[in-house]
């Protein structure tokens, strides 16, 4: 696999390239403009409201993890579903698994996972809706991008990479997520875990939670989907704190009921990962 | 990729259509003959938006099939922006041989033809997938007898209700009424309506549902088969593009299809009831007596070829059989899909 795809990239590396630094350039004159907006936000807050987590800069971060954010942030904003967005954040992950970090522009390749997963998931995205949301998301004052030069290399760039991940991705574009068997062991559970006081509720949000956040982490190709799915409801249940009477792990771990071959090992392994994400916003 | 185009040695043109040129191919792997479908990015519109949709939506949904009676997807590879996929080769199409002339279908052959049909439509169903354009030249026959589905430019995966659909798909003649009068929300019963239709057609020989448009199709399905009410289709008139019709009786099968059994008539009748939820699904079809009763169905080495490919001449003979087939790529891409 890993020789298929230095293959591949060699073939459009030089393409790919030089629309990089297309879009690269454009970038360049835009990032000296002073950043009002954040500031702004954070000072004119409203002291009832739950102050609002500051825009993330894109461009003055290079991490995966930052560009996986940069994916979920022009996927909501486009009103893709969530199924879609962690489908392009997989699609993410595998392409850097096969391709140097530094080879390929983060952005522009995280913009073509979107767009190639909502065509996968048949939603109707257009491609022009796409590039201003991901124009906008990275150059937040910026005036929108007009039909020129600029906007086609941008497009140019896009389809490229397109062809260019579908390409590493060895044309597959399924992929078993967690989700289905997440819903289904939630259903199951509720009654066991049934609270008067809702705490179920905000167990099985924050579970989902972990398991959104996971995408963030290339180790989320490491798992069977049914063990992340597993992993992030333990570990909710590990934050806040189940009464034991209702599980019993002397007798049997509740999650042997619903996956035979998660052992504890990995269970761990997958726990430790999902908080592990936690400190990839850290390292740039 | 250089090294997967080599991997397969063209052997001579097949087809074109609008989105795709077809090649027959050889594997120089494992020596098979396969049939290489490169996707075209001629147009620039086609160009400006990447991968194209329609085979993106074949892969993605081949790749994960398997079964006898669904065409296989071997390999996709790409080369600069083109993307080709490689699939089983097959000899002919349904149409192909309805269409010839010197062929006599016995009821075996069309029991044959129906089962095949009836399986890999089965499998798709219960992979939730909707196949959406079934019709004679979709249904491929090689040389065995092996009939598969092929084209999957229009299937969808369905089941998620709060998923609308298009209800502009399959080819007119083969277009069930419920999409005609514009329901957004189906399920299967409409490939098995396509099903109903293409059994019909195995009688006649000609379509049995030629309409010349949408209302036309309408007015022919009813004049045959009857006119809907809430009776017979409850709920019928709160379709979004319901038109009332004057009131047509159905016209008795028997009067239409004058040499079949009682039984394959109550197989025709059940797949093309006007209300979909009482046409049945691919398994009860199956269980119907029609398909355990005496004659058997033919085994695929008994089932006829058609004179095109009879002939051993190698030089031209899939040209015309398989030309007609291909086209029929491009008539997807004209839909609107949501």
């Amino acid at each position: 696999m890993g020789k298929k795809a230095q293959k591949m990239k060699s073939v459009t590396k030089s393409k790919t390239k030089a629309h990089k630094q297309k879009v690269k350039s454009h970038k360049k004159n835009k990032i000296s403009k002073p950043k009002y907006r954040t500031k702004q936000r954070s000072e004119s807050q409203d002291k009832y409201k739950k102050p609002e987590a500051p825009l993330t800069d894109y461009l003055a971060h290079k991490s995966n993890y930052i560009a996986v954010r940069f994916i979920f942030e022009c996927g909501i904003k486009l009103g893709l579903k969530h199924i879609t967005i962690c489908s392009a954040a997989v699609y993410f992950h595998k392409f850097y698994k096969h391709v140097d970090a530094n080879t390929y522009d983060n952005y522009s390749i995280a913009s073509a996972t979107l767009y190639l997963a909502s065509k996968v998931h048949d939603e109707t995205a257009r491609l022009r809706d796409l590039i201003n949301v991901c124009y906008h998301t990275l150059h937040r004052d910026a005036a929108p991008l007009r039909l020129a030069e600029d906007y086609w290399n941008f497009r140019d760039s896009i389809v490229h990479a397109e062809m260019l991940i579908m390409r590493i991705l060895q044309f597959d574009t399924t992929f078993d997520h967690p989700h289905n068997y997440f819903l289904h062991y939630i259903q199951t559970l509720r009654p066991v875990f049934y609270s008067k006081h809702g705490k179920d509720i905000i167990v099985f949000k924050k579970a989902y939670d972990f398991l959104h956040d996971f995408y963030h982490s290339s180790d989320i190709l490491q798992y069977k989907a049914q063990h992340i799915a597993i992993a992030c409801i333990e570990l909710a249940i590990k934050v806040y704190g189940i009464p034991s009477q209702i599980i019993d792990y002397e007798i049997q771990p509740w999650y042997q009921a619903l996956v035979e071959d998660l052992d504890k090992d990995t269970l761990w392994k997958a726990m430790a990962a999902i908080m592990d994400t936690y400190d990839l916003e850290l390292t740039d | 990729m250089d090294s997967k185009s080599k991997k397969y040695e063209i052997i001579e043109f097949l087809g074109e259509g609008q989105f795709a040129t077809v090649y027959k191919a050889k594997d120089l792997v494992t020596n098979n003959i396969v049939a290489v479908k490169k996707i075209k990015v001629g147009t620039v519109e086609d160009a400006k938006d990447g991968v194209n949709r329609t085979a993106l939506r074949e892969i993605k949904l081949l790749i994960e099939l398997d079964h006898e009676n669904i065409i296989a997807l071997f390999d996709v590879f790409g080369h600069l922006s083109n993307i080709s996929l490689v699939y089983d080769f097959m000899d002919t199409d349904l149409e192909v041989i309805i269409k010839d002339s010197s062929i006599v279908f016995t009821q075996s052959h069309i029991k044959a033809y129906t089962i095949m049909t009836l399986k890999g439509l089965e499998y798709l169903h219960m992979n939730w997938i909707l196949h959406r354009d079934l019709k004679p030249n979709n249904l491929l026959v090689n040389k065995k007898g092996i009939l598969k589905i092929a084209d999957f430019g229009l299937a969808k995966r369905f089941g998620t209700p709060d998923r609308l659909h298009t209800h502009r798909v399959v080819t007119r003649f083969y277009r069930a009424p419920e999409l005609l009068f514009g329901a957004r929300a189906y399920g299967p019963a409409v490939d098995i309506w396509a099903v109903g239709c293409i059994v019909a057609e195995l009688l006649l020989r000609v379509p049995f549902l030629p309409g010349e448009s949408d209302l036309d199709q309408l007015t022919k399905i009813f004049t045959t088969l009857g006119s809907p009410n809430e009776e017979t289709w409850p709920g019928v008139a709160k379709l979004s593009d319901y038109v009332v019709f004057k009131k047509f009786p159905a016209i008795p099968l028997r009067e239409i299809f004058t040499a079949a059994p009682n039984e394959l008539l109550d197989v025709i009748g059940g797949m093309l009831n006007v209300n979909p939820l009482m046409r049945p699904t691919c398994s009860e079809a199956l269980q119907m007596p029609y398909f355990s009763n005496r004659p058997p169905p033919s085994l695929g080495s008994q089932l006829p070829i058609p004179s095109c490919i009879r002939e051993s001449n190698p030089e031209d003979q899939d040209a015309k059989g398989q030309k007609r087939k291909f086209t029929d790529y491009s008539e997807g891409g004209n839909y609107n899909f949501d």
